[in-house]
C-alpha cells in the first residue's frame, strides 16, 4: 500500500501482515517502507510488545502479539466510523 | 455497521469513477478541439487569407487548448488510477462475505490516495469550470452560426455541434461540482482520522 499514510496507518499495516510470522525484508516490501524507516517502525513496535521477534536459526521473523489486536480493531473502528460523520458524496 | 459502511463505501467509488471518467472525456475533447482548430483555422488555410499575427494567435491559442486539455487527461487518469484498484477488488467481493480489516485497507488506501492528490483534485474544480464555460461558448457560437445560416444547407450541422458542446459544457461544470464535494467529503473524513490518532497514540503508548 503506497501513497501517503500517516505512522499509525503504518502500524496498523505492519501489525495486520504480521499476524503470521513475516520476515524483515517481507514487511518492508509489503508496507512500500525503506528499510530505514521500516526498522524504526519495527522497533518502536517491538519495543511496545506489540511485535514479537522469532529467531529461528538464521531466519528473524515478526510476529503481531495478542496486545495487537487491541490496536486493530480500535484503528478499525474508527476509521470505518468516519463514514458516519462526514457528509455522504454521490451523484 | 460495516456493512452499512461497505455500501456508503461502494457508492462514494462509484460516482467518484462515473465523475472522473466523464472529466477525462471532457478533456480528451479539449484536446481534440484545440488539435482541430490548429489544424483548420491556423495550418490548413492558404498563407495569404490570413495574416500573420493572426494565424499566431490563433495557434497560440490551439496550443493552450492541446496543453490545457492534456493536463486535465493526465490528471484525471492519475486520479483514476488509485480509485481504480480499490474498486476492482470491491467488485471481486460483491456478493460475498467482507472482512472488516479488508474494508478498513480499503478505507485506508482511499485516504492515502486522497491525500497524494489531494491537489490535483482540488486543481480540477477551475480546469473544469473554465472547460465547461469554453465548451458553452462554443455551443452558443455554434447555435448562432445555425441561427444565422438561413438557407445553408450545412446549418443543421451547427445545431448539431451546439448540442454536444452546451451537453459536454454542462456536464463539465456539474463534474466541477462533485468534485468539490467529494473534495469538501474527503477533507472532513481526513481531519476526523486525524483528531482519532490522539485514541490510536493512547492505545500505542499504554504498556
Amino acid at each position: 500500500m503506497a501513497g501517503r499514510r500517516t505512522s499509525y496507518e503504518i502500524y496498523w499495516e505492519i501489525l495486520v501482515y504480521c499476524r503470521t510470522p513475516r520476515a524483515f525484508t517481507a514487511i518492508i516490501n509489503r508496507c512500500d517502507l525503506n528499510s530505514k524507516t521500516g526498522q524504526e517502525y519495527l522497533q518502536f513496535l517491538v519495543t511496545r510488545e506489540y511485535l514479537a521477534i522469532a529467531d529461528s536459526g538464521e531466519r528473524t521473523t515478526y510476529q503481531s502479539t495478542p496486545r495487537a489486536a487491541e490496536y486493530i480493531a480500535l484503528f478499525s473502528s474508527l476509521y470505518q466510523k468516519l463514514f458516519d460523520s462526514a457528509p455522504e458524496f454521490r451523484l | 455497521m460495516a456493512e452499512n459502511t461497505l455500501t456508503q463505501f461502494r457508492k462514494e467509488l462509484d460516482s467518484f469513477f462515473i465523475i472522473v471518467s466523464m472529466n477525462m472525456a471532457a478533456g480528451a475533447l479539449a484536446m481534440a478541439l484545440g488539435l482541430q482548430y490548429l489544424v483548420v483555422r491556423t495550418l490548413d488555410l492558404p498563407i495569404w487569407q490570413v495574416s500573420a499575427p493572426l494565424r499566431l494567435l490563433s495557434a497560440v491559442f490551439s496550443l493552450i487548448c492541446i496543453g490545457l486539455g492534456l493536463g486535465w487527461v493526465l490528471s484525471s487518469i492519475r486520479i483514476l488510477r488509485g480509485v481504480k484498484s480499490v474498486r476492482r477488488e470491491i467488485r471481486h467481493r460483491e456478493g460475498g462475505p467482507v472482512p472488516e480489516e479488508l474494508l478498513t485497507c480499503w478505507i485506508v488506501r482511499t485516504l492515502s490516495h486522497y491525500r497524494e492528490n489531494r491537489a490535483r483534485i482540488r486543481w480540477m474544480v477551475p480546469v473544469s469550470v473554465i472547460g465547461g464555460i469554453a465548451f458553452l461558448l462554443l455551443g452558443i457560437s455554434n447555435l448562432v452560426q445555425g441561427v444565422l445560416g438561413t438557407g445553408d444547407p450545412l446549418r443543421w450541422f451547427a445545431f448539431a455541434a451546439a448540442g454536444i458542446n452546451i451537453t459536454i459544457g454542462i456536464a463539465s461544470i456539474a463534474c466541477a461540482l462533485y468534485f468539490h464535494r467529494y473534495s469538501a467529503s474527503w477533507d472532513e473524513r481526513i481531519e476526523a482520522a486525524a483528531r482519532s490518532e490522539d485514541a490510536l497514540k493512547c492505545a500505542l503508548e499504554r504498556r
